[in-house]
């Protein structure tokens, strides 16, 4: 992509284990500290990488990342941290859940319950919040996005469309089903880095009650960083 | 420490440096500066390294008002600068003095002005960089774009006043928005997914910039591109100059504050030197894009970023 960004493409698939060896392509890559490599970023099946031309140029870039080999896994699922966030599922937070609901035939409790019970991976952080783009949801809970979508969706949401769940991290416009809302900060800018949840990492969603979620605060934070810690 | 106060916000008036590079890892927007080329020479004119903060205006300028002597560059659109009501030189270091007003006039070309300041403008870093991310609401003055009322910080000039006022960029060397109405572009990464008959289009007609254009993206309107199946990809690593096309066939050029990833094919990249020509651009500007090798174009960045490093050097004597 134009004269200072080279993206490898690999197949056109969204797939956990394609998406790890993505990441660690992109580990390898940095530990070659190659000279003109300004940044590495990694997306649902791509790598992209933003070099100075004045550095090096694409062919040699090209022949270097070449000849780098991924290492073979290091580590399983059970390796990697899982993030738990707390969600409140109540109706005032999850307006979209009735419309879910009557898309795919389960009852509401059903689809909290089918939600709960699945660790998601974390694809890409992208869009222009630290978003975390999260995967797969249960093929039975797949509805494509709103056709018109809100202008406004709080921050903290959680949401749902095609085979991924999001959280909202800061108020904007969305095409996404909101399902429900945490009232953790997963992302703050004045924090570095700023994104809680990184590429790569899992994530599992703990129901809270609608009265939890709105007393939130720093004391209940450092209570469930202890009780689900890193 | 020195401070300016905005009497008249103008209609767009930000704080912006070049923005927050090492975070898009992290889904963060780069932000900064539109034109980054006019935006370094500001800086480098007034004796700063060119990533210090400066304020962007877009096509209406603020009424400024310094309280301390200072030395200020104008550069990017021609807003009819004034100093006290009497127009001055852009592209030039200007001495300040206490009191003097600093107004702007007529739009006479490009879209996006930058006024730096020896020493440059103090608002707290947020992610390595001073910009201002308005949907965020985080960096720059507040997270905001100025008001009324604001007092901007502005730090200690780093060179002496006397040695930096007076400085200028050969005429020549000025960049001039209205005459290049050729944008070029390389290839890629999507640009398979268009039919011969699309890609041919995309570099024979021209394109109008809509009015639905900010400082995320430059819609496009005229021919539409037709994809050979569909417009959609996996979501997708996206920059500044990227040239996305979405179902209906209309190009986004995608601006400094665009989001990090998106979901539709990108035919095409408009190349460094390029981006800021096309920032300048305004709504209902006509343009065409030329396509170019990836060579020609990193030909084009190396010899521009020598040029700007010379200019740097007068700034370390």
């Amino acid at each position: 992509m134009g004269e200072q960004i080279i993206i490898l493409k690999f197949d056109d698939v969204l797939s956990i284990e394609l998406n790890q060896k993505i990441q660690r392509y992109a580990q390898a890559i940095k530990e070659k500290k190659i000279k003109g490599i300004k940044n590495l970023i990694t997306a649902m099946n791509t790598l992209s990488i933003v070099y100075d031309p004045r550095c090096i140029c694409e062919q040699r870039l090209k022949e270097l990342l070449l000849k780098i080999s991924i290492k073979s896994h290091e580590r399983n699922e059970s390796g990697y941290p899982v993030i738990h966030i707390p969600i409140t599922f109540d109706e005032k937070y999850a307006p979209d859940l009735l419309y879910i609901s009557e898309q795919t035939g389960l009852s509401k409790e059903a689809i909290i319950k089918v939600i709960i019970s699945k660790t998601y991976y974390v694809y890409m952080i992208g869009f222009i919040a630290g978003i975390p783009y999260m995967g797969n949801l249960d093929r039975r809970l797949i509805v494509p996005r709103r056709s018109s979508p809100r202008v406004r969706v709080p921050k903290g949401s959680l949401a749902i469309a095609n085979q991924m769940i999001n959280i909202y991290t800061i108020e904007s416009p969305g095409g996404w089903h909101l399902i429900g809302w945490t009232p953790m900060n997963v992302f703050n800018a004045k924090r570095d880095p700023p994104c809680l949840i990184s590429a790569g990492t899992y994530v599992k969603y703990e129901p809270i009650s609608v009265q939890e979620a709105e007393t939130w605060n720093e004391t209940r934070q450092r209570e469930w960083d202890a009780e689900w810690p890193l | 420490m020195a401070f300016v106060t905005c009497l008249k916000a103008g209609l767009l008036t930000t704080v912006q440096d070049l923005g927050r590079q090492q975070y898009q890892y992290y889904g963060i927007s780069v932000s900064g500066a539109m034109d980054r080329l006019s935006f370094r020479i500001a800086n480098l004119l007034v004796g700063n390294p060119e990533n210090f903060a400066a304020i962007e205006v877009a096509m209406m300028g603020p009424l400024l008002q310094f309280h301390q002597e200072g030395v200020i560059a104008i550069t990017g659109a021609d807003i009819t600068p004034k100093i006290n009501a009497i127009n001055i030189p852009m592209w030039k270091a200007i001495s300040i003095h206490d009191g003097d007003r600093l107004s702007f006039g007529r739009l006479e070309n490009g879209c996006y002005a930058y006024i730096a300041f020896a020493g440059g403008v103090q608002v707290p870093e947020v992610m390595g960089s001073k910009s201002t991310f308005i949907r965020g609401h985080y960096g720059g003055q507040f997270g905001r774009a100025l008001r009324k009322g604001d007092h901007i910080q502005i730090g200690d000039p780093l060179l002496h006043l006397n040695k930096v006022s007076g400085r200028s960029i050969p005429g020549k060397s000025i960049p001039s928005y209205q005459e290049s109405k050729e944008i070029r572009f390389v290839w890629g990464p999507h640009d398979h997914y268009f039919t011969d008959e699309a890609k041919e289009t995309f570099c024979s007609v021209s394109y109008k910039i809509s009015n639905q254009s900010d400082r995320m993206g430059y819609r496009l309107s005229g021919k539409a591109l037709s994809h050979k199946n569909n417009a959609q990809i996996l979501s997708d690593y996206i920059a500044p100059g990227a040239i996305q096309v979405p179902g209906n066939g209309q190009p986004i050029v995608l601006m400094a504050d665009c989001q990090m990833s998106g979901g539709y094919t990108k035919i095409g990249m408009v190349i460094g030197v390029d981006i800021p020509v096309f920032a300048q651009k305004k709504p209902g500007d006509r343009l065409r894009f030329i396509p170019v090798s990836i060579e020609a174009a990193q030909k084009e960045w190396i010899s521009q970023e020598k040029w700007l490093s010379i200019l740097a050097y007068n700034n370390h004597i």
